[in-house]
């Protein structure tokens, strides 16, 4: 008690009286004896307290499945596992862009093979919306399906009501913009050096004819004349 | 997942009564041994791939590490230290751990409860559990001679205190 109102005040009062008749050492004086006497003390408590007490397992193990379930614990992964599944998760991005890439460019390379395969519904969707007039180039990885063209003659496509330019440029299709064409029709009068004119059905120019060398046919958007005609296009009837 | 549950639960059934029972007799707060012993196997079940490679021994001195290390800091935190030694006496575990009130008036552990905290987790640990000081003292972050003060500090209490009963704890008579 005494030891204890010491320790709370921090001023030592002198020793012990205990202290004073003899060192705690002085018990046994035999440091081997004491320990011996101490470790059986703590082993006997220890024993006791065995015998007294009871734990709840299966309380406890219920305990530890609610605590995981909701915190949604799981034993961790091991390094390996967790390596894989980073690698996984970093590389699916890149590789679905990869994929996507490829795609764009194998289709731009070979346009007759873009014709041929059906784009999916939101390769679709992206390049049929009849999106306003554009001024730039069109991405090199948009697919174009069969029938529609680019125009890309600069300052743009002249639509002309008769394919044998006897009638004047009514109208013209701007630069970039993708038009639903019918079909071809020849200008057997070759007037202007113009031989190949398509039949727009996209309104406004619905009806009338444009020169094919002023539009992409199947090429990237700015690449007029490099194919005089879209192969796919079909030859208007009664030619 | 399914063999890892097995083992665990196998590994809790065998070592969490001995662990409750070590923090129970070494801090002085038994309404958090309830907690810390969960805490600490909870954790342990999430480490549990690497937990169990260890050997019994190593399991369950890697949760007696955590319990340690909760239990120590919930209790400097608190400053419950010596005058919270009479929880002890009065109190029970409610959930886990059941105690026979009588049996916390035993010579033993009257004796046991005259120790700090850490002396009596030092001293049940390398006494009972027999882990080396080394171990302990890296596990409480202490250096290894103040491990051994510690445990010099206990074995000097203990004996002023069981030095009477040393022939009630099945030892031979000693010389004075």
């Amino acid at each position: 008690m005494i030891r204890r109102d010491w320790r709370r005040t921090g001023h030592r009062q002198g020793p012990l009286p205990s202290e004073l008749n003899a060192s705690p050492r002085a018990a046994t004086g035999n440091p081997g004896r004491e320990e011996e006497i101490a470790k059986a003390g703590v082993q006997v408590a220890y024993r006791e307290l065995e015998r007294a007490a009871s734990f709840d397992t299966d309380a406890g193990l219920a305990d530890i499945r609610r605590r995981t379930q909701i915190t949604g614990v799981k034993p961790k992964l091991g390094r390996l596992e967790l390596a894989l599944v980073t690698a996984v998760l970093i590389v699916m991005p890149i590789g679905g862009a990869a994929i996507v890439t490829t795609l764009g460019e194998g289709t731009r390379a070979t346009p007759a093979a873009s014709a041929d395969t059906a784009p999916s519904p939101s390769m679709s969707a992206r390049v049929t919306e009849p999106g306003p007039p554009v001024s730039g180039s069109i991405p090199a990885t948009e697919l174009v399906p069969p029938g529609t063209e680019i125009a890309s003659g600069h300052p743009g496509s002249p639509a002309f009501t008769d394919p044998r330019l006897d009638a004047a440029t009514v109208s013209s299709i701007p630069f970039g913009t993708r038009v639903q064409v019918a079909c071809f029709t020849l200008n057997e009068s070759r007037t202007g050096g113009m031989s190949v004119f398509y039949l727009i059905e996209t309104p406004p120019w619905n009806g009338l004819f444009a020169p094919a060398n002023t539009f992409a046919n199947g090429n990237p958007a700015g690449a007029a004349g490099a194919a005089s005609i879209d192969p796919k296009v079909v030859q208007c009837p009664g030619q | 997942v399914g063999s890892a549950d097995e083992s665990f639960e196998n590994f809790y059934r065998a070592a969490s009564k001995k662990i409750a029972l070590t923090a129970l007799l070494s801090y002085d707060n038994p309404d958090d041994i309830d907690d810390a012993v969960q805490d600490a196997f909870t954790a342990a079940y999430r480490d549990w791939r690497r937990v169990s490679r260890f050997n019994d021994d190593g399991r369950q001195w890697y949760v007696m590490r955590a319990v340690m290390n909760k239990l120590h800091s919930q209790a400097r935190r608190r400053k419950i230290h010596r005058r919270a030694l009479d929880h002890l006496r009065h109190r029970h575990v409610e959930t886990l751990l059941h105690v026979e009130e009588a049996a916390l008036a035993s010579e033993a552990i009257r004796a046991i409860r005259n120790l700090s905290p850490r002396q009596r987790v030092i001293a049940v640990m390398h006494w009972v559990h027999g882990v080396p000081l080394v171990e302990i003292a890296s596990a409480l972050g202490i250096s290894d001679s103040a491990a051994r003060t510690h445990l010099n500090r206990a074995r000097t209490t203990l004996v002023k205190e069981l030095g009477e009963q040393a022939p009630g704890l099945g030892l031979r008579a000693g010389q004075p």
